[in-house]
């Protein structure tokens, strides 16, 4: 009922029926994206700050084959987000046991090696084929800025019960702090999530899950240097004087990288309701994490030398209006460090970094094939200062407009 | 279905309206002139907060003064936070500026209710950049915050003299009398600062090199003897072993030498004292592209001539872009694109 509804309350751990053929699949997702902050200039080092433009944002192919005991999944992604890329999404090897005729129920036991989902809460699985918001929420991107990391994965359900074990590398996809899918160090990243889902009736569903994730980031230390020679105009004259404009520099030792712990703790829930007007869903997650940030606000307790907090929760709300419509509300907020300190007037004052997102949604389905989606994000921060010097809110509201149609 | 199609009237209006604008308000990354300062907690430097608009605040008291009077324990600003914001004449470091300059240090002192501090050339941009007040200068005897901005100055300023003003805001926002100082930015062309002291005379006649993006690209001049002027050998005259005078005519720098960059881009064979005479062959030559796809160029020569002033000034009598691709690149191991023959007479 719920997958053939579109509607997956426990990603990550749904196995299909056996099919004797290969399965293609695919979906693009088009978009204009119009930026309040968008500016005709580049930043230092030459990214773009125009925001206001058409984008592939997600063009996946998925290829997929199920033998009784066996399952292998490749999909495969292409985007023009930060230019054209084509990239692998998934590539899983599962052993499968105890599968069910039922869509909904996964199967007892499967073992997965490859590059999957991280099985991290409702969102970081949920897949953004069926996601009827534009992208995860910002606390989401944050922790996990991409959906996939390569590790072992251990999941499946037995009647209600829920349940995902993975041992990953705990460098996901699209993480800023330079080791994508790879791992600096030894040590591996432990996510689970145990979970319950349920449905009451045809009607009624409701799933929930907690989940945790501990591993160890990386600070790597910085390289040796040569000795060299330092001008700095200390008199600005653009002259060279050198008994005050001229320094030596000596060589620089290599500093040894060092590991810190980082950890996540989450708990979600999600409703489904069908009604004469359609499915209604209604769900909400909330996440507490220490040093986890690699998307936004990076991370580092060594360079900053205190451990960071995080806290990111959300609510959201989508209603289908018939099956050729929807409309939809999420309200999110992330605080990527709950202990910030902002400098004003020579003294250090707690402030908060908090960024809240509104983000009502309306959309035109054909059932099945296409979606045409609008979104509008209000965002809330404290990014720009107001003429006193306390931070305020920067306008950077975003508009986006996407056009998704599946294979 | 009236109302329908108003609402998506009105959303498509909406989307369009902010769609449309090249910038936002909040963003100055394109504007003339750039504020940053002291991250008081890091060690780099933060962006200023730019805001659209005039300066608010009382412009400068005294116009021939040109600076309000200091803030000072008699008048109250001192005594405590709740004086009206007050700063103290805008400081500079050095008294040379030039067009497309980084990180020039522009500071001052503010009375005890300033909370932060706006910055703007009169003339240029538009709006200002607001910085917040550091700490209390602890070396005046009178308590004063201090302010501190790493200023950037875009090279398409107009060289020549421009107002700086800085005004203080209180913890409601409100401006107090602003401060002004007038700045003299310089040409990248070297006119001994003749577009802000017309007194004094520029050189002769230039041949400048600009281009737009960090390639080491060199100026070439075939002089009528048959020298070629380049950064390899950058002076008109025959080095002797001997030391050459400071003024002496010649390249004055080689910019993004070896792929060093240096950020400038650009090149100007300058002739001093003495105009020259005869046909000069002009030439750009890529000596290496630094991983850059293509390089846009502009040459121009510049002579002196007597204004309508009375006064000598370099005027412009030649320009002419072009451009050079990657495959150009040749290490210095010939001559390069040739540009035009201006003869000198």
């Amino acid at each position: 009922m719920l997958a053939t509804a579109g509607y997956t309350l426990t990603p990550g751990v749904s196995a299909e029926p056996v099919s004797k053929d290969f399965v293609f699949s695919g979906y693009l997702q088009s978009q204009y994206e119009l930026h309040q902050d968008s500016t005709d200039q580049l930043r230092q080092g030459g990214v773009i700050l125009n925001q206001n433009r058409f984008v592939l944002r997600r063009g996946r192919f998925k290829i997929a084959r199920d033998w009784d005991w066996a399952q292998v999944l490749l999909e495969i992604d292409g985007n023009t987000v930060r230019g054209p890329a084509m990239r692998i999404q998934k590539a899983e090897a599962s052993l499968v046991y105890g599968r069910s005729k039922d869509r909904d129920q996964p199967p007892l036991a499967q073992l997965t090696l490859g590059q999957f989902d991280l099985p991290f809460g409702f969102e970081v699985p949920y897949v953004p084929k069926v996601r009827w918001f534009m992208e995860r929420t910002q606390g989401s991107r944050a922790l996990y800025p991409g959906e996939p990391d390569v590790g072992l994965r251990f999941s499946g359900g037995l009647g209600f019960a829920r349940y995902a074990v993975a041992v990953t590398n705990g460098e996901p996809l699209d993480e800023k702090s330079g080791y994508p899918l790879q791992d600096p160090n030894a040590t591996k990243d432990v996510t689970f999530r145990l979970g319950a889902e349920t449905k009451a009736s045809r009607w009624f569903a409701v799933a929930g899950g907690v989940s945790y994730n501990r591993g160890k980031g990386f600070s790597p230390g910085p390289d040796a240097t040569k000795s060299s020679i330092g001008f700095k105009d200390s008199n600005d004259n653009g002259l060279v004087d050198p008994a005050t404009d001229l320094t030596g520099n000596t060589a620089q030792a290599a500093q040894p990288s060092r590991n810190f712990e980082r950890w996540a703790v989450g708990g979600d829930v999600e409703l489904l309701l069908r009604t004469d007007l359609g499915w209604s869903m209604l769900y909400a997650e909330v996440v507490a994490a220490s040093n986890l940030d690699r998307g936004l606000v990076i991370a580092d307790p060594i360079l900053g030398q205190s451990d960071v907090r995080e806290l990111a929760y959300y609510v959201a709300f989508t209603q289908e209006i018939t099956r050729y419509g929807v409309v939809g509300f999420r309200y999110d907020v992330y605080d990527p460090n709950s202990d910030v300190l902002d400098g004003r007037r020579g003294k250090l004052l707690p402030f908060s970094q908090k960024i809240t997102t509104l983000s009502p949604l309306a959309g035109l389905v054909l059932p099945g094939r296409a979606r045409l989606l609008v979104e509008y994000d209000v965002i809330h921060d404290a990014l720009a200062r107001t003429r006193v010097g306390v931070p305020t809110d920067f306008h950077n509201n975003q508009w986006t407009l996407r056009l998704q149609v599946n294979l | 279905m009236r109302a329908e199609l108003l609402a998506c009237g009105l959303a498509l209006s909406a989307a369009v309206a902010f769609g449309c604008s090249d910038r936002s308000p909040q963003v100055g990354t394109g504007e003339p002139f750039r504020v940053r300062y002291p991250d008081p907690i890091g060690k780099g430097l933060l962006d200023g907060q730019f805001v659209q608009g005039p300066l608010p605040g009382t412009p400068p008291l005294a116009e021939d003064a040109g600076e309000a009077a200091p803030p000072s324990p008699e008048g109250g600003a001192a005594a405590g936070a709740s004086g009206p914001p007050e700063l103290t004449p805008i400081e500079l470091s050095g008294n040379v500026y030039f067009q497309g300059q980084g990180n020039r240090v522009v500071r001052g002192l503010a009375s005890l209710g300033t909370y932060s501090v706006g910055l703007r050339f009169e003339d240029l941009g538009d709006g200002y950049w607001v910085i917040p007040v550091g700490a209390i200068d602890t070396a005046n005897s009178t308590p004063l915050y201090t302010w501190e901005a790493h200023c950037d100055f875009a090279s398409t300023i107009p060289a020549g003299y421009h107002e700086l003003r800085a005004v203080g805001f209180d913890e409601h926002g409100v401006a107090g009398v602003q401060q002004k100082k007038d700045i003299c930015i310089g040409s990248l062309v070297p006119d001994n600062f003749n577009s802000c002291e017309g007194s004094i005379a520029p050189p002769q006649a230039v041949i400048s090199l600009t281009w737009d993006t960090n390639a080491d690209v060199d100026l070439q001049v075939l002089e009528p003897g048959g020298r070629l002027v380049e950064p390899k050998d950058p002076t008109t005259v025959e080095p002797d072993g001997g030391p050459l005078p400071r003024d002496v005519d010649g390249i004055d720098r080689d910019s993004n030498a070896g792929c060093a960059i240096d950020g400038i881009r650009t090149e100007n064979l300058v002739w001093h004292k003495v105009m020259p005479h005869g046909r000069y062959g002009i030439y750009v030559n890529l000596f290496d592209a630094c991983k850059q796809p293509a390089v846009r160029f502009e040459v121009e020569v510049y002579t002196s001539v007597t204004g309508a002033d009375g006064g000598r000034h370099l005027h412009r009598y030649y320009s002419q872009v072009g451009e050079l691709l990657d495959i150009s690149a040749n290490g210095g191991s010939g001559r390069g694109l040739f540009v035009t023959e201006f003869i000198f007479k």
